[in-house]
């Protein structure tokens, strides 16, 4: 557990207690590597983390940033994956903190600068998509359900015709 | 050896296999040797593919957010399926609760219920799983696509010409690239579009360059 008093750091954008939840996040994402870097381990990290996160993404989505949660949570879900492979989580220390920075951009764009978000949020999700495309196809390793039937099968249902 | 310029709907329905569409596009890409796009054609994909990756992922992601709501400590398919019912209307209602079968078939197993925690991962690996199917296809996609050069000429008179057929913007644009691509190319070359506005509109302008223009009619679903 994070003891210390979270202060939020970023631009004031949401409730307070979801500004707070944000902040624990992120002083969560910083623990961790350097719990990694110094080769420590501490016991339940990782259901820590998935809480933190989702905990998080609650409170997007209950505040209307429906969208911007689900762009959260595709992120949180790589690191929650490699989170199983310590040194490829320090490995790609920068892919992260880059993708937590251009989330952070794209909240502050959408409290500061309506008229701009909608070009803004095309631009992330471009970015943020091609980061998914490198980490999906390089580093991921499919899980031991793997089928691309019933992927396929899913896949329709959700998408349709 | 056969070549073919491709619009973006004939891509999204390879990569992202949605019914009927995407076994008509798999028969495109069988019936040709070479493929070909424009920037044009790549930027729309892009954007269209990840608005659809995450889509897929929508379901999935405000399962988890609701899992621990409720409270519980052992899920049944019936409570996801509830979820669904009560969460969403219309199609999206039936289409999130018909995906529940295969996801608990494949990843939940025979078990009737589940702890949280095993709830939890379940759906971590499902969605792990359908974004490297999903990725791996976009990526053998551009491996196989050819982009053509540049187009640098506006083509005014064949622009207004399939404006007036109804074709949208950005597919007037890609109309154009194609046209362009196959004016310059000693090879005949077809133009495959499966947007019904803009293969009708193509079809009726004669100006256009290319060898034949097909739509999702000329290809067989099976």
């Amino acid at each position: 557990m994070i003891n210390e008093v979270i202060k939020p750091d970023i631009p004031y954008i949401l409730s307070e207690t979801t500004q707070i939840a944000y902040s624990k996040f992120k002083a969560l994402i910083q623990k961790i590597f350097s719990l990694l870097k110094r080769n420590k381990k501490e016991k339940n990290i990782k259901e820590e983390f998935y809480d933190s996160y989702m905990d998080f993404a609650r409170k997007l989505d209950e505040e209307g940033f429906k969208n911007e949660s689900y762009d959260y949570m595709a992120i949180c879900a790589m690191y929650y994956d490699l989170m199983d492979r310590p040194a490829e989580l320090i490995n790609h220390e920068g892919f992260f903190n880059d993708l937590f920075k251009a989330f952070d951009e794209l909240l502050s764009a959408k409290i500061n600068n309506l008229k701009e978000y909608d070009s803004k949020y095309d631009e992330f999700l471009l970015y943020c998509g091609k980061m998914q495309q490198y980490y999906y196809t390089h580093i991921a390793i499919p899980s031991e359900y793997y089928d691309r039937d019933v992927l396929n099968e899913i896949t329709n249902h959700l998408l349709g015709d | 050896m056969d070549k073919a310029f491709f619009d973006t709907c004939l891509l999204i329905a390879y990569v992202f296999s949605i019914n009927s569409l995407h076994l008509k596009s798999e028969s495109a890409f069988n019936h040709y040797s070479e493929y070909f796009w424009s920037s044009n054609v790549v930027e729309e994909f892009d954007r269209r593919f990840y608005k659809k990756q995450k889509n897929v992922r929508s379901f999935f992601n405000d399962l988890e957010r609701y899992l621990e709501s409720p409270n519980q400590e052992f899920y049944r398919p019936h409570d996801l399926i509830n979820f669904a019912l009560k969460n969403y209307t219309d199609r999206k209602k039936d289409d999130a609760k018909s995906s529940v079968e295969p996801f608990w078939n494949r990843y939940v197993g025979f078990e009737s219920q589940i702890l949280f925690d095993a709830m939890k991962n379940a759906i971590s690996l499902c969605l792990k799983d359908l974004s490297i199917d999903s990725n791996r296809n976009k990526s053998f996609l551009e491996s196989i696509m050819q982009t053509t050069p540049q187009r640098t000429d506006d083509y005014p008179d064949i622009d207004l010409m399939l404006k007036s057929q109804g074709v949208k913007d950005a597919d007037r644009s890609i109309t154009l690239d194609g046209h362009d691509f196959a004016c310059n190319c000693k090879s005949p070359i077809d133009f495959v579009s499966f947007d019904d506005e803009c293969y009708i509109g193509a079809k009726n302008v004669e100006l256009l360059c290319f060898n034949s223009i097909k739509g999702k009619y000329d290809f067989n679903a099976s």
